[in-house]
């Protein structure tokens, strides 16, 4: 209890591939915490058992004290969690406005008389544009989804996330992609929404982008957790080096 | 007018709502169907057989169609949820079979004698008219149009729209995929189901050779050709397509052949059909109004 994230001793098999075996932590409200291991380690898969995408073999993920089990995505969003994705996903036909008037509508989706009711209006409209002008789209409006570069569709992902009235969002490899200067937006604007209250699960290969944004990170190696701990001790520990040096002699 | 006219007139009429149907589920929804056909010929069963069987009147015969139809939807939709494109194409098609299957072989259904001496709908104590039937057939066209027009505006087309463009980023956004996919079919279905009780009490006799896979072609090559997906493209599209076969009587026979090869050619080269966003229309008819507006 007490806790905003509770993944608690959860394993997940696909039919005897063993993506996540055992794996416990917890997050804390306010708090960016950063998820890293090497490719194919299972953090993909741990934000898909966070989302509801399928349920965990076995264990527990608690939010705020709710065990998530068995709800299912739209449920997961209503509760507050939002996501990216580590390959972009936005609503290509839609225009950039209705990307984000979208997840808007979170709480229009589940009664009668509001889902027949009007999306456009004054408030959701003006709602919908102080969300594109916090991610820099406030000029792209219009501009139909998939028109836009990477860089702004990792934008729009996070704006449409944030629609939701998150308490957490899961960011899945958000600088992968980038350019530099991109990067140092990226960084700025996932400290802003941190600034906001809004707690911040985060995906990424990019270690200084790591380092400059996470106070505390969770290494996760061949589907178990190998460590956690600032990112100083991190970086010093000998098993996390292990774990990418060791995939580098595969390659 | 003369009679013929107004026959065809209603045909397309009936035709329009079909179209409009099923752009809800392919085109908002995006959840293709090759057997919306099937759901045309419920509607058109409940509503002759409630009429022959039971006698009842014209104006119970057509709500009931229209719920036994939303309901059956409803029911048929469930195999459809798990699926997606070429087998939900598969699945649809199906459906469409085991219909026309049920109402050919299952004799309380008529089988292949189908229904017949299904009656003209009476008003104000005598018979309808058919000036009288088309004015009826335009009434429920306006109903469709509107049910239509408030659907684009609302959550619950915002919500169909996620869905057609990314299940998973939509019910990430909040939208529960099993609860709007089975609005599109429930709402799409009850729709034809409509339609079928038009045509049913119209031509006073039907039989399951009406509601076979062909039609399910005529009726999507309709919403393909006008733009899937927009709101007056099915209109536009069922009535092209359906004067067409009137002003060249010798494909009347092909039709579904000549429908399905420009189904591949449109899909090849106009994707958004005649008046969909981007389609040369669409673009030509903005150029002209921008160059007046100048
Ligand atoms: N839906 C799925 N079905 C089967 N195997 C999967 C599925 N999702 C992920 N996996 C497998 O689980 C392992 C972990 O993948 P993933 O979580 O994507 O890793 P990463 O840490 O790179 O994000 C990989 O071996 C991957 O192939
Ligand atoms: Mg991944």
């Amino acid at each position: 209890m007490g806790h905003l994230l509770e993944i608690d001793d959860v394993t997940k098999h696909f039919e005897g591939l063993k993506a996540l075996e055992n794996v416990s932590f917890t997050m804390e409200e306010g708090e960016i915490l950063g998820l890293i291991g090497p490719n194919g380690a299972g953090k993909t898969t741990l934000f898909n058992l966070i989302t509801g995408t399928f349920p965990v073999t076995s264990g527990a993920i608690r939010f705020n004290g709710t065990d998530l089990a068995g709800m299912g995505p739209s449920k997961v969003a209503a509760l507050g969690i939002g996501r990216t994705f580590q390959i972009v996903r936005p609503f290509a036909g839609l225009t950039v406005e209705e990307n984000v008037l979208v997840a808007l509508g979170v709480s229009h989706y589940t009664g009668f008389w509001k889902s027949v009711s009007r999306y456009r209006t004054t408030d959701t409209l003006a709602a919908a544009r102080e969300l594109l002008g916090r991610v820099g789209l406030g000029n792209l409006a219009d501009r139909k989804g998939e028109n836009l570069p990477l860089g702004l569709k990792k934008r729009l992902e996070i704006a449409r996330a944030l629609a939701l009235r998150p308490k957490l969002i899961l960011l899945d490899e958000p600088a992968g992609g980038l350019r530099k200067e991109e990067m140092d937006q990226l960084i700025d604007l996932v400290r802003e929404i941190n600034g906001e209250g809004i707690s911040v699960l985060v995906i990424e290969h990019n270690m200084p982008v790591v380092m400059r944004l996470c106070r505390r990170i969770v290494v996760l190696d061949h589907g178990t957790k190998i460590a956690e701990g600032p990112p100083e001790a991190i970086q010093g520990n000998p098993q996390v080096i292990e774990a990418y040096l060791g995939r580098e002699d595969d390659a | 007018m003369s009679a013929y006219y107004i026959t065809v007139a209603i045909t397309i009429g009936i035709y329009i709502i079909l179209a409009i149907s099923l752009n809800i589920i392919t085109g908002y929804a995006g959840q293709i169907s090759l057997g919306h056909a099937a759901f045309f010929g419920i509607g058109a069963y409940a509503s002759g057989m409630l009429a022959t069987k039971l006698g009842a009147p014209f104006f119970l015969c057509l709500p009931f169609a229209v719920v036994v139809t939303g309901i059956v939807g409803a029911i048929l939709g469930i195999p459809c949820l798990r699926v997606k494109e070429d087998f939900l194409a598969i699945t649809t098609m199906g459906i469409n079979f085991v219909v026309q299957a049920v109402f050919l072989y299952v004799p309380f259904f008529g089988g292949a004698l189908g229904i017949s001496n299904i009656p003209v709908p009476s008003f104000g104590g005598a018979e309808m008219t058919k000036p009288m039937y088309l004015v009826m057939v335009i009434f429920f066209i306006l109903i469709a149009v509107a049910v239509d027009g408030w659907l684009r505006r609302s959550w619950a087309g915002l919500a169909l729209a996620s869905i057609r463009e990314d299940e998973t980023a939509a019910e990430m956004s909040g939208v529960n995929l099993t609860r709007f996919k089975v609005v599109a079919f429930v709402l799409g279905s009850a729709m034809a189901g409509l339609a079928g009780s038009l045509y049913a009490h119209f031509m006073s006799f039907i039989s399951a050779a009406d509601f076979g896979f062909p039609e399910s072609i005529v009726i999507l090559s309709m919403v393909v050709f006008g733009g899937i997906g927009t709101l007056w493209g099915p209109i536009i599209g069922a009535i092209i397509l359906g004067v067409a076969p009137e002003l060249f009587r010798p494909i009347l026979d092909y039709r579904t052949l000549v429908y399905g090869a420009m189904l591949v050619v449109l899909m090849r080269f106009q994707p958004q059909g005649l008046v969909g966003i981007d389609s040369f229309i669409t673009r030509n008819v903005k150029r002209i109004f921008a160059k007046e507006a100048a």
